[in-house]
């Protein structure tokens, strides 16, 4: 499934609230600053239960404050971004889109899709800030003041697999604790990145939205809400504007409100987390359960088939 | 050639001579038997042409009278068909994967893992066969990171790109060799971030390398500053091909070569049907660089079709690794 553009979303907006929290690291707030895009190619990082705290153990006791690590450090707080996008959303996907998942269909769910375009307008300002751009859900990014010099959908696919071939460089994809008993072309393609996602589907949610789509995978789950405090506060770090919004009412409040606000305070949560133990303030045990380390992010389909079954007795 | 990098000492000082010491062959890691121990990339070419050529490749299999069978394995494949570029084989363990190729194809319950394995193990054979057909320069990576692309590779990438935007009739027509007027090297440059972008989206997320996860992050992070600044070097020579201080080797790129037109042709639905692909790519061999390696490619591939079909030129396939 997809959902990159809420993990980089829910990684950003938490970054922003933490560095409204007096009490958050300013090492860490250091590193959030003067390495954005480390954070966002950690937001949408697979695995990071395995690393964020261990890395953190390592280096709180050796920290020399390095470029490097610093650039670490963000890429390391985008990775738990990315476990609270994760822990909110991916149980949402399933009981909005049941019917997806039962069926088995390939690629990204519905709701996933709507998820991230809705975050796109509302995050992003419909694409017009970074790393996006007005124009990246187009057919072909048509629009973009240099997409009538260069033929994107020729060469689109190209720097993909060259991307792709790139990364695979830094992979080894037989391993002593996976993937023991499977042959090396199962592991090909298990393990190396592909590219399964249509954008054609993003570009058609994004300029032809379906009302009924927007009402089951939005409006009912309540996904967004500008007026969240949480997010109020989010989007006042962004415009570099002072929130003066009670954050510790803030995030109260959200376990009622919107999904996304939902999120932001998961997230809050996850890098405060980790900002206590990096300072030296929380054992590694505490640190886990704060993190919510190795907690599954969905239950099983059999879990959602049967609360499903369960909503349909109770509307009946 | 002048391709600096010597593969055979990358690999020697890397991951096979950690297998070496491990007492374990890379064959049985290929075959799955050992599903244990870490088996490192190979190094190939990083530019964008030797893909371009591949995809080209691919777009020509539908002129050929091959099996669908054998058609389909790439196309249905074709993202681990390009991945053949990442995956060195060693020769001497390549003959019992082509063995097995054959093997498996035999039988409906292992078809389609044949059908997988054939993409993956042409798409490596190919990548080699063009690479040793491209003659510019390219950098010698540090031991841990990807080198950076010559300012030769991203002139030729470029070419390559133009080409393509020209031979769109509803195109803007572009200069190939000269500075385009009114185009901005910052929305050139952004529009390849945006590529890249859409890419991330299409892809979802990053799988970490598990078994030494700050290796990984650090090769991450040099490969993120790498194609940040290579966005803003492609767009630079995008806009004036002249700041690539390129000797331009004018042989590189022939629009007028039947084999190209064939590929151009087929990505914008207004290809000659009737063109013969077989007489295409018998002029190839004299012609420019570029239908050359596209050429070759090609034949290679009917290697492959022949033998899947009876186990012939067994020995110029194993030769190509």
């Amino acid at each position: 499934m997809s959902e990159h553009i809420t993990h980089l979303a829910v990684a950003e907006d938490s970054a922003r609230v933490a560095t409204y929290d007096p009490e958050f690291s300013p090492v860490m707030q250091e590193c959030i600053r003067k390495f954005p895009n480390a954070l966002r190619w950690g937001s949408v990082s697979r695995s990071g239960d395995m690393f964020i705290l261990p890395s953190l153990e390592k280096w709180r006791d050796n920290w020399n404050n390095t470029d490097r690590e610093q650039e670490k450090m963000a890429y390391i707080l985008g990775w738990a971004g990315h476990l609270a996008g994760d822990r909110t959303f991916k149980p949402v996907f399933r009981i909005t889109d049941l019917a997806f998942y039962v069926r088995g269909y390939p690629g990204p769910a519905h709701a996933s899709i709507y998820h991230d375009v809705v975050t796109l307008h509302e995050t992003y300002d419909s694409g017009s800030r970074k790393p996006f751009h007005k124009s990246v859900l187009s057919p072909y990014l048509k629009g973009h003041p240099a997409a009538e010099v260069v033929p994107v959908e020729k060469i689109e696919n190209t720097f993909a697999q060259s991307f792709a071939n790139d990364l695979a460089r830094f992979r080894k994809y037989l391993t002593p604790d996976r993937n023991k008993d499977v042959s090396v072309i199962e592991n090909v393609g298990e393990e190396s990145q592909r590219f399964y996602v249509e954008l054609d589907r993003y570009t058609d949610a994004y300029t032809r939205t379906d009302p009924a789509r927007m009402r089951k995978y939005i409006i009912e789950p309540n996904l967004y809400d500008r007026t969240d405090p949480i997010i109020q506060i989010a989007r006042k770090v962004k415009f570099n504007e002072k929130p003066d919004i009670d954050l510790k009412e803030a995030i109260e409040l959200s376990s009622s409100q919107s999904l996304y606000a939902q999120a932001l305070a998961l997230g809050h949560q996850f890098f405060l987390a980790c900002s206590e133990f990096f300072q030296g303030n929380i054992s590694m045990e505490e640190a886990r359960t704060r993190c919510r380390t190795g907690q599954p992010h969905r239950e099983s389909l059999d879990y959602y088939i049967k609360q499903a079954e369960m909503q349909e007795n109770v509307n009946d | 050639m002048k391709n600096n990098i010597d593969r055979r000492a990358f690999f020697h000082n890397t991951g096979l001579a950690a297998m070496g010491t491990m007492m374990i062959s890379p064959l049985d890691i290929v075959l799955g038997r050992f599903g244990q121990v870490a088996r490192d990339q190979t190094m190939q070419r990083r530019s964008l042409t030797p893909t371009f050529i591949l995809e080209d490749t691919l777009r020509l299999l539908p002129f050929t009278d091959w099996d669908d069978t054998f058609i389909n394995s790439f196309l249905i494949n074709h993202q681990v068909f390009h991945r053949g570029a990442a995956y060195q084989i060693e020769p001497a363990d390549t003959e019992v994967l082509l063995d097995e190729v054959r093997e498996k194809w035999k039988s409906k319950e292992t078809a389609d893992e044949a059908q997988t394995q054939l993409a993956l193990l042409a798409g490596a054979s190919l990548y080699r066969l063009i690479d040793s057909k491209i003659e510019w320069q390219q950098n010698l990576g540090e031991e841990k990171t990807l080198p950076t692309l010559t300012d030769e590779a991203i002139y030729y990438d470029v070419v390559v790109m133009k080409e393509m935007q020209n031979s769109d009739p509803t195109k803007h027509h572009v200069e190939i060799d000269k500075p385009l007027d009114g185009v901005k090297v910052g929305d050139v440059a952004e529009l390849f971030h945006l590529i890249r972008q859409r890419n991330l989206i299409r892809m979802h997320t990053f799988r970490p390398e598990f078994t030494g996860v700050e290796l990984w992050l650090d090769q991450v992070l040099d490969y993120q500053h790498t194609i940040e600044e290579e966005n803003h070097r492609y767009a630079k020579i995008y806009c004036d091909p002249s700041v690539a201080d390129v000797h331009a080797d004018p042989s590189f790129y022939h629009r007028e070569d039947e084999i190209i037109r064939l590929a151009r042709g087929m990505q914008v639905s207004v290809t000659e049907l009737t063109t013969n692909v077989k007489e295409a790519v018998d002029k190839s061999g004299q012609q420019s660089t570029y239908a050359q390696a596209l050429g070759a490619s090609v034949n290679m591939l009917s290697d492959w079709n022949k033998y899947i079909k009876d186990g012939s030129v067994k020995a110029k396939l194993l030769e190509s690794f």
